[in-house]
């Protein structure tokens, strides 16, 4: 009878592993094996072309040194804090939230629209959102610029890290609302109805009812939006890094330094400090994850 | 504010407002303004009206009409198909491990999985590269294929996990115990408990693959194997001196067409699928 608790469906453990092993197989040969290739590379004066790729030669940690130190690199860095910081953190966050919180009491109709429309500026191809956002920003005919009355502002030349940041909000929204929507679900309403008889005002309500309950949602939250912003490739599609570097998050660094400048090693050792970084800030997630229970 | 602060009424106006403000500028800048941008003729194309004056389906004659777009869409349609049919099999059949049987190193597999996830997607760029140019996958279907489902397997057996952690598995035995040979209790019982989690996978798996831009550029280099976003990108107008803007936006209407109809039709679900591991897990 035991056995059956463990292996209910009939197949037995050797099937359970045939079962998994496709999968593991491709992961296997497409993802780690690529990933450890480019911890290799990444030790490594691998370049596309010239008189490295052929003999590539060890250079330990010189890539990350000289990483540090390049203030391409740097610039980059404090770029990716920043556009993980605005928009993700604070932006995606904020407005999800306070989508999912005026959407609870609407008619189903309207939630309905506001949910797939924020859905779709999630899910619409980047290049097809880059260039609608691009039509938007341009300088002489962008709509931007002739609802505000300024026809002559190149919004993505004068302002790209703000306008990066912007555009990320309003894409990336849609997921923390969907999740706080579910995640709201779950208040009990006896007590928002206690916190309404008390008097509590809605941001007194929002910190003392409603944020006690959801408080593994907002980490969950914060964590995928900022890993997903901090490895995001759309501002390429957008200001490709420019003006002068002005934009250069580091995905757009790194794909800029490995396919067109063709330094394969030092890109590799860039990846690795995302790499690096990404790990950080899960970390940093669990810690507080844990540290509620 | 709205429905709890029954007397501010200053709270629920602020609320609508900004809901309004929302709507307008959700709904005007993705959707509306490629599709009047993309029935411009090419004279009135720059005007910054919002309405077409004159309505014409130049772009869309002009686009069909280059081998271009076309094979690109072909392109697009076959490679983001087969990978989610293969990643869909491959993912339900993980899942199903996972989620029904105990083995070493169950636990680590999920954990591992959605680490893997979290990958910089660029960081994999040159070393794929260089390993599809050394198998001669490179600028290939299978070039595509291949990483598309590598890469869209954790999330599809993450996904499906939490959705086969619903089914009331009790009913196999049930089936089982009336007499039921156990591929018939898992094709009448389990099967259609499992098909919405494995449906809503799909749509997600398959909209990653279509919209995907960084693979499609660094992995492909001519039309043989070019998907529609990454041919966007290289339009360039019919003539050398037209501008393209026409063009790109009727191709990107013609791509965003499949994508408006899934969030119409399976809106509930997508959004069940996006938020069940990160809301139960």
């Amino acid at each position: 009878m035991d056995s059956s608790g463990l292996d209910s469906s009939g197949l037995g453990v050797r099937r359970a592993v045939g079962f998994v092993a496709p999968a593991l197989v491709l992961i296997g040969v497409f993802l780690v094996f690529p990933a450890l290739w480019t911890l290799y590379i990444g030790i490594t004066n691998y370049q596309l072309t010239g008189p490295a790729a052929a003999n590539p030669r060890v250079v330990g940690l010189d890539n990350v040194v000289n990483a540090v130190r390049d203030p391409l690199f740097t610039n980059s860095v404090w770029l990716t804090a920043l556009f993980v910081l605005g928009s993700a953190v604070i932006g995606q966050n904020v407005l999800g939230f306070g989508l999912a919180w005026l959407l609870r009491t609407v008619r189903p109709v309207l939630r309905r629209t506001v949910e797939g429309l924020v859905l779709l500026s999630w899910i619409l191809p980047g290049t097809v959102v880059a260039y609608l956002w691009f039509a938007v920003l341009s300088r002489d005919t962008g709509t931007l610029g002739m609802l505000l009355g300024s026809p002559r502002t190149a919004w993505l030349v004068q302002y790209p890290m703000t306008s990066l940041i912007i555009f990320n909000v309003w894409r990336g929204t849609a997921f923390s609302m969907l999740l706080y929507t579910s995640a709201l679900a779950a208040v009990p309403p006896s007590q928002l109805e206690t916190a309404r008889l008390a008097g509590a005002s809605g941001w007194q309500t929002v910190r003392d009812v409603v944020f006690p309950h959801i408080r593994g949602h907002v980490l969950t939250n914060t964590l995928l939006i900022s890993l997903w912003t901090a490895n995001d490739f759309t501002p390429f599609l957008l200001t490709a890094g420019g003006p002068n570097h002005r934009s250069e998050v580091l995905p757009v660094l790194i794909y800029r330094q490995a396919l067109e400048s063709g330094q394969l090693g030092y890109a590799s050792a860039m990846s690795m400090l995302l790499l690096v970084g990404n790990l950080v800030i899960a970390l940093v997630y669990l810690r507080l994850l844990r540290r509620r229970a | 504010m709205a429905g709890i602060g029954g007397a501010d009424t200053t709270g629920k106006k602020v609320g609508w407002g900004l809901l309004n403000t929302v709507v307008v500028i959700y709904a005007l800048i993705p959707v509306l303004w490629i599709v009047s941008l993309s029935f411009k003729s090419s004279k009135t194309l720059a005007d910054g009206n919002f309405i077409p004056r004159e309505w014409s389906l130049e772009n869309y004659q002009n686009i069909f009409s280059t081998s271009e777009f076309t094979r690109a869409l072909v392109n697009s349609i076959g490679i983001a198909i087969i990978a989610t049919a293969i990643a869909v099999v491959f993912g339900t059949m993980a899942a199903y491990a996972i989620a029904r049987l105990d083995f070493p190193g169950k636990n680590l597999l999920v954990g591992v999985s959605l680490l893997i996830a979290m990958f910089p997607q660029v960081s994999l760029v040159s070393p794929l590269f260089e390993i599809e140019r050394s198998l001669g996958l490179f600028d290939t279907w299978p070039g595509l294929i291949l990483p598309y489902i590598t890469f869209a397997l954790p999330l599809a057996i993450y996904t499906l996990s939490a959705f086969f952690r619903e089914i009331p598995w009790e009913l196999e035995k049930a089936a089982k115990m009336d007499g039921a040979t156990p591929g018939q209790a898992f094709r009448r019982v389990i099967a259609p408990l499992a098909a919405p989690g494995v449906f809503t996978t799909a749509i997600l798996v398959f909209i990653f693959c279509w919209n995907d831009f960084l693979f499609a550029i660094s992995l492909t280099s001519t039309e043989q194997s070019r998907t529609v976003p990454v041919a966007l990108s290289f339009f360039t107008g019919s003539s050398q001196f037209e501008d393209p803007a026409g063009s790109i936006a009727a191709a990107a209407v013609v791509i965003t067409i499949p994508i408006i109809l899934f969030v119409l039709f399976f809106q509930r679900r997508i959004v069940a699928g996006l938020t069940s591991g990160a809301v139960k897990g």
